[in-house]
């Protein structure tokens, strides 16, 4: 059963494109041609091999990379809200409305920073109300989704029943005889 | 204020009681097995209501059994307000507003600068057509065509319809028939039974069907006043616009059976979505 | 005895009949939505004079005027890594469940299973979110007392002991995402007319979960199974208790690794107007189904 299991699996793999080496490989055939023509017979063995390797050294053009920091409200095809992918780098929202995140310089300079200090950095902390609301303006919908993964960290985080105020369950009920 | 009318319609009521044709005396005999009628979801906190099951095989009144309605169907609170959303929905759900106004890109004209913008002592301007002007284009006026399509939330319509029903009720203007057969077809028969039973000028008479009777239809093909609609067709602004409400039996079981299950409907994710026309 | 519906429809007895010029929405209900044009509502619209407000010509939102904005200060850290790629169960707890019995919203007389949960109407799941069926949780472990045959799809040591303390049976059981959208809505489902599919085998990080007996998975031994039973009763510290044969039937039940629904065997097309059960005649398709 579990051979069968294998065999489907092996089946559904999705094999990888690399559409760079089909472009080299058409041009290459044409030079290996060329090549054929121009030179002798142990080079027309190695000449498939040679062509392919200088075209592959060649510096291959590509785009500037630009990072796009604006939030964008109604996007051009679904006009939906887009997230900016810096927030969801660098923020985790837990559900209940706040942000969390690692504090900066944590991993620099750590020789000169004594046990207590590089324990703080270590924390992840809070953001305020503020910044809060400005990255949940940040992201959409789909991040303040609730998750339910099993052996998830932060799973006790998303909820806080220990205050009256932002309680979610009902208290349970205890008889006046068990409470101390 | 509400009592003050009460007392003042109470001595007209008095006058009415005197001018209802009843005739209590011309009741079935029960051997011809008018069955009584079973409620779906059974009413555990208030009565069954009662109605008189009645004929249309002659002109005169005939009683032929009482009939039970569920409470929650035909008792249910008279929201007025609710129905009249129903009434405001039915109209514009429908409804398209061609009003259109053009804006300045529209308006015929304006696309050179009237007068140069520094010397002549008068205000800069960029286009005769713009919204200052007169003669300009309308900003934010109606577009056409405008469609007011929205979906009431399905828990109103609902409501809406067993208000409506208890409203009907309440007020003595619905009626049970065993089956819309009549005797003739001709027009002045159900006219005359509609008048001497004083079921006011306009009624709506509801078949489980759609395919009716050959001799209601004709008759009242002529009569404006008086319709024919199957159950499915059951909605508020027919039941305000006509003065009486007269259901088959058959019709009226579907009806309530239907309501009722609505009404205690375990899982009603589906009814509660976003409408989608693609999806309907 | 008179409440106030009552006394509405009995005051409507005396009130003209109810008809489209008399009617009216509660005081406030809608609000006209004009546009104001002139001096009084016109003019800015209540954008006040000029400015990148009147304009809508703001910067963009964290943007502090060129310094190293707060939502980029930050080292990265890998939060969301992964949170597409795995499988998620909204929680159903224990004190639900029997909540659920007790207001006679769950039968106890049948198994119970992903159907029967989504049957009470009380909890959604999204197969498309990454939602593979629900997870058992503890809470209310300690007052669960119901016997009942449960097929779930994740849950933990202390709900097992508590399911089989009480004298019921669990069995934790992968459902694959079309399996799922069509016990979420069965009726829809079935409407499409197409052949009841056969369930999928778990991926590879869960199938050690669903073949272990503690976990008292779907594919796992079941004499295995009953020395687990022996083995929780002992560490909890419990007496398993005996069944009743009539009950035990019902509890035995268990679904095959490739069914979906009990008492629907995949490759049948259920007809609901017709009230008709199609089952292929094709050897072919009888094997591919039974494979």
């Amino acid at each position: 059963m579990f051979r069968n299991i294998l065999c489907s699996f092996s089946r559904l793999a999705i094999a990888t494109r690399t559409p760079q080496s089909n472009v080299f490989k058409n041009t290459s055939d044409n030079l290996v041609k060329q090549i054929t023509v121009r030179n002798f017979s142990l080079l027309n063995i190695q000449a498939p091999l040679a062509a392919p390797k200088l075209l592959e050294n060649a510096p291959k053009p590509q785009p500037a990379a630009t990072s796009t920091r604006t939030v964008t409200k109604f996007s051009i095809r679904k006009g939906k809200r887009k997230s900016v992918k810096a927030v969801l780098k660098r923020f985790y929202r837990l559900q209940w409305g706040i942000w969390i995140r690692t504090k900066a310089g944590r991993n620099k300079k750590l020789w000169k920073k004594n046990p207590p200090q590089k324990r703080r950095l270590r924390q992840h902390v809070f953001c305020n109300s503020t910044q809060s609301h400005m990255l949940d303006k940040m992201v959409g919908p789909y991040w303040r989704k609730p998750r339910y993964f099993i052996d998830d960290p932060y799973q006790p985080y998303h909820v806080r029943n220990e205050f009256e105020r932002s309680r979610v369950t009902p208290k349970p009920y205890i008889p006046p005889e068990d409470r101390i | 204020m509400l009592s003050n009318i009460s007392k003042n319609l109470r001595t007209c009521t008095g006058y009415l009681h005197k001018y209802c044709s009843t005739s209590v005396a011309a009741i079935e005999n029960k051997s011809n097995a008018i069955e009584p009628r079973t409620l779906a979801f059974p009413p555990k906190y208030q009565d069954p209501r009662q109605i008189w099951l009645e004929s249309l095989d002659t002109i005169d009144q005939r009683k032929l059994a009482l009939l039970e309605l569920h409470p929650a169907v035909f008792a249910a609170s008279p929201r007025i307000d609710v129905i009249q959303q129903n009434v405001r929905w039915q109209q514009l759900y429908r409804y398209v507003s061609y009003a259109h106004t053009k804006n300045k890109f529209e308006v015929r004209g304006g696309g050179r600068k009237p007068w140069p913008q520094k010397g002549l002592g008068k205000a800069r301007h960029g286009s005769i057509r713009s919204p200052l002007w007169r003669g300009g284009g309308v900003i934010h006026g109606p577009r056409s065509p405008t469609p007011h399509f929205y979906m009431l939330p399905f828990p109103k319509r609902l409501i809406g319809l067993t208000s409506m029903l208890s409203v009907k009720f309440a007020q003595d203007d619905l009626h049970i028939v065993d089956s819309l057969e009549l005797p003739t077809d001709e027009p002045g028969y159900i006219e005359e039974l509609v008048k001497s039973r004083l079921w006011g000028p306009s009624v709506l008479f509801i078949n489980l069907e759609d395919i009716m009777p050959r001799n209601i239809t004709v008759a009242t093909e002529q009569v404006k006043h008086i319709n024919l609609m199957p159950a499915y067709g059951l909605n508020v602004y027919s039941m305000l616009k006509h003065n009486t409400l007269v259901l088959t039996r058959a019709a009226l079981d579907h009806i309530e059976n239907k309501l009722l299950e609505n009404l205690h409907m375990n899982d009603p994710k589906a009814v509660l979505a976003k409408f989608k026309v693609d999806q309907c | 005895m008179s409440n106030t519906t009552e006394k509405a429809l009995n005051l409507l007895r005396y009130l003209p009949r109810v008809c489209i010029s008399n009617i009216r929405d509660n005081p406030g209900a809608h609000k006209q939505a004009r546009r104001g044009r002139g001096q009084h509502g016109g003019d800015y619209h209540g954008a006040g004079n000029k400015g990148a407000k009147a304009r809508q010509s703001y910067t963009r939102l964290g943007y502090e005027m060129g310094n190293n904005p707060f939502y980029l200060r930050f080292p990265f850290e890998p939060y969301y890594k992964g949170h597409h790629l795995k499988r998620q169960y909204p929680p159903v707890s224990l004190l639900n469940l029997q909540k659920l019995i007790d207001t006679n919203r769950i039968d106890t007389t049948k198994p119970i299973d992903l159907v029967a949960i989504m049957n009470t109407g009380l909890f959604r799941l999204y197969p498309d979110q990454q939602h593979f069926g629900f997870q058992l949780t503890d809470e209310g472990a300690d007052i669960f007392s119901a016997k009942i045959n449960l097929e779930i799809q994740w849950t933990s040591e202390p709900v097992i002991a508590a399911i089989e303390r009480a004298g019921g049976f669990v069995t934790t059981a992968y459902y694959d995402a079309q399996s799922l959208h069509a016990m979420i809505n069965t009726k829809k489902f079935f409407e499409r007319g197409i052949p009841i599919p056969r369930r999928m085998m778990p991926p590879p990080d869960a199938i050690e979960y669903y073949s272990n007996p503690a976990n008292r998975g779907y594919l796992s031994d079941p004499e295995k199974i009953s020395k687990e039973r022996l083995v929780l009763a002992q560490k909890y510290g419990y007496t398993l208790p005996k069944l009743d044969d009539q009950i035990l039937e019902m509890l035995k039940e268990r679904k095959d690794p490739r069914q979906i629904f009990y008492g629907l065997h995949p490759g049948w097309v259920v007809n609901l107007t017709d009230k008709v059960i199609l089952k292929p005649l094709d050897e072919e398709l009888k094997e591919y189904y039974a494979s």
